[in-house]
């Protein structure tokens, strides 16, 4: 029976949660639900639907959806197998670098795109599903390669013993063992398609997703309740994908022991290098054409950039944009990196509830976020709109949730004991979370830390409709460079979109430096 | 009870068969054979070669030289699923997705040719899966998903299995390792009954000269 003592020190434990759980309330609870107010409160709740454009951008949201998911599904299971491999030379690498799509920032990936397409496919569906793919295939390879590399090949080599041709063994013995893998990555990629912004943004051309809409709506249009009522329902939608998702069985059939019996393969080695090169062709391709315009060499973009330019519209001092932008992301990141610590000090001991209004940041679209805050906080004494901080306390909110979910399985995993042993030797708990915990979750925080500076730098959702001339961050000067006409334009915009890779990749270097720091198992 | 399957003429032959794993060279140009019908043990201590010999048989890797024959005909570039050489794991390899019966069903319904997979569907699967288990004395078992078997029930299974699709000759890593004494004794009594009412042409790996001497007409020692 627990004495009142640590009962007490349980209580106070609970207050670590507090502002994590305030900030989640306050900036995605309370926008999303003054959104579904207005969309209660609005006459225009079944009106809004026979409005022009909202049943095309449901159409091509189901669509691009569609065609994304399956096109990420089949480009990933080479790689996933490839990289199941752990005997291969360079799986480390390969695995690295094909993983590093999809933490860059979506306007990095469609500017990357813009620069590697033909005029012919640059906008519209072909290069969003492209696009797509290339952003998510990493989600397939990091889900479906680590149950795959569980699966024994004896399993496989026993179905051809038994007489099972090499397609038969694949679809009667690996597939199933694969299916909940494939299951749970159907489904992120899936999410991750319908509820895409920057990407379409970039090139959907006259495409708009139900995201895109939702901007549009509420920005160009000024129709509110319209937007409102949009991203309430795809809240909705979503939330009602993912509780049938978590719903389903996900068993993964997986035997860490049989890792090491994977013997290196040929084709794997020849696979693995195919996907690392088709991962840098675009970065390339971006770099390049902030350089290349009409068959020649320029740095036009790049002058244009850091000398200023008298050309209406296209006024931008690179040097501003790029210090508030990592400003920003280091005043996210050291919010959301100590509220991450402290959630994770209770969340791992006790609370599933707690758990899940802390990712409520994950399921909540950026952009009905981003519309909830213009719309809750307009009026003293809480009209923060014009408040410069309001963005990267926002990019902590969206950061928040990955970093409890970096911190909290690391922080599980410290044996008690070692906290027990630190006390019998006099250690206060104090002294035992500054001297046993912290530093066994080092690791951890860097690559929380490094992980919260990439979120923030490319947050471009909830960013485009909080920032304003004066506060705005590398994706929104991406996009607005090239969404204009004329060659300087576009290269200037690759000149940035340049800039914001590096700035993410140097802030990604953090995650991997912390590879070699303790984790329990 | 399953008729005789094997060619009782000729059986199984290694003719200067050459092993390597992972670029060591484990045996080189051993030969013997094993008469049609016939068990014979493979003896030998830890590490110098058996299981490998078992999978250059069965197909799963190939011989770094030499010749393997069966009933005859030389195999040895014939694809695994083709070669009618079954093997049972020593770790059984059951496919923790399917049930029991569904197991011991796989082979059958890989059968080689068209007329064959016809003649396993339906009915005929099933009398025959039911007539091995029985066999192996797992018959109220056959609807159990395997993660739920005993170690020994696991290890019927995958002689069930192996012996299902009716191979020219069974490969057997160890079958009895890793059982309790009780176990063991009444398994390997059970698996030379089997093993003679079937008339499999059989190979068996094992370490221990006791096991080899019950079950086996004839001994081949590596190392």
């Amino acid at each position: 029976m627990p004495s009142s003592a640590d009962l007490s020190r349980t209580g106070r434990v609970r207050l670590l949660a507090v502002p994590g759980l305030v900030m989640v309330l306050a900036l995605v609870l309370v926008p999303v639900l003054a959104l579904g107010a207005r969309t209660f409160d609005s006459a225009s709740l079944f009106g809004v639907w026979s409005r022009p454009g909202i049943v095309d951008a449901i159409g091509f949201t189901i669509v691009e959806t569609i065609l994304s998911t399956a096109v990420t599904i089949a480009l990933g299971l080479a790689p996933a197998w490839a990289l199941s491999h752990h005997s291969m030379p360079g799986h480390r690498f390969a695995l690295a670098v094909t993983t590093v799509p999809f933490m860059l920032p979506t306007v990095v990936v469609g500017a990357a795109f813009l620069g590697l397409l033909p005029g012919s496919v640059e906008r519209g569906l072909v290069a969003v599903v492209i696009a797509h793919a290339y952003f998510n295939v990493a989600v397939v390879i990091r889900t479906v390669a680590p149950v795959w590399a569980t699966i024994d090949p004896m399993l496989v080599s026993a179905a051809r013993n038994l007489g099972a041709s090499r397609t038969r063994a694949f679809v009667s013995i690996t597939l199933p063992l694969l299916k909940p893998a494939l299951y749970s990555a159907t489904a992120i990629v899936g999410f991750m398609c319908a509820t895409s912004y920057g990407v379409v943004r970039m090139l959907g051309g006259g495409n708009a997703t139900l995201e895109v809409e939702v901007y549009r709506r509420a920005i160009l249009f000024g129709d509110i309740a319209g937007a409102s009522t949009l991203a309430v329902v795809q809240l909705l939608v979503a939330a009602i994908c993912l509780l049938v998702w978590t719903g389903k069985d996900r068993v993964v059939f997986t035997n860490a022991g049989h890792r090491s019996r994977r013997r290196d393969h040929p084709v794997a080695r020849v696979v693995a290098v195919i996907a690392t090169v088709v991962t840098v062709i675009p970065l390339v391709a971006l770099v390049l054409s902030s350089m290349r315009s009409r068959g020649h060499w320029t740095l036009a973009g790049w002058r244009l950039l850091t000398s200023g330019s008298n050309v209406p519209g296209l006024r931008l001092d690179l040097i501003d944009v790029l210090s508030r932008s990592l400003l920003f992301a280091v005043i996210a990141a050291a919010i959301a990196v100590p509220i991450g610590i402290a959630t994770s000090t209770v969340s791992s001991s006790r609370s599933t509830i707690l758990d899940r209004v802390l990712l409520l940041p994950l399921g909540a679209s950026a952009v009905a976020v981003g519309l909830g805050i213009v719309i809750t906080y307009d009026s003293s004494p809480f009209d923060f709109r014009s408040s410069w901080w309001l963005t990267p306390v926002v990019h902590a909110v969206v950061a928040l949730p990955f970093v409890i979910r970096v911190i909290q399985p690391v922080h599980s995993r410290i044996p008690e004991h070692l906290r027990s042993a630190a006390a019998t030797l006099g250690a206060s708990p104090l002294r035992v979370w500054a001297t046993i915990d912290v530093p066994l979750i080092s690791g951890a925080i860097r690559t929380a830390f490094g992980l919260s500076l990439a979120i923030s730098l490319g947050e471009f959702g909830a960013t485009s409709f909080l920032t304003r001339n004066d506060t705005d961050t590398l994706p929104i000067a991406v996009e607005q460079l090239l969404g204009r006409s004329g060659d300087l334009a576009r290269l200037a915009g690759h000149a940035v979109a340049v800039v914001l890779l590096l700035a993410t990749l140097i802030a990604l270097a953090f995650t991997t430096r912390s590879r070699h720091s303790w984790s329990a198992s | 009870m399953t008729t005789p399957s094997c060619d009782r003429e000729h059986g199984l032959e290694l003719d200067r068969i050459s092993v390597a794993h992972d670029g060591r060279s484990l045996i080189r140009d051993l030969s013997f054979s094993v008469e049609g019908g016939s068990t014979t043990a493979l003896l030998g201590p830890s590490g110098v070669g058996k299981s490998s010999l078992l999978r250059v048989i069965a197909g799963i890797d190939r011989p770094t030289g030499g010749r393997i024959l069966l009933d005859g005909s030389d195999v040895t570039d014939t694809p695994i699923h083709q070669r009618r050489i079954g093997l049972v794991f020593q770790d059984n390899q059951l496919f923790p997705h399917l049930s029991v019966a569904d197991n011991v069903a796989y082979g059958l319904r890989n059968a080689a040719t068209r007329e064959a997979r016809r003649s396993w569907r339906g009915s005929r699967t099933r009398e025959r899966v039911h007539e091995l288990l029985s066999l192996v004395g797992l018959a109220d078992r056959e609807n159990d998903p395997v993660g739920v078997l005993s170690g020994g029930e696991a290890k019927r299974v995958a002689l069930a299995r192996g012996l299902a699709p009716t191979p020219k000759a069974l490969l057997l890593d160890e079958p009895l390792t890793g059982l309790d004494r009780a176990l063991h004794d009444r398994l390997m009594e059970d698996l030379a009954t089997i093993l003679r009412a079937t008339g499999t042409t059989a190979l068996i790996v094992t370490h221990d000269e006791t096991e080899a001497r019950f079950l086996a007409s004839a001994t081949v020692r590596l190392g």
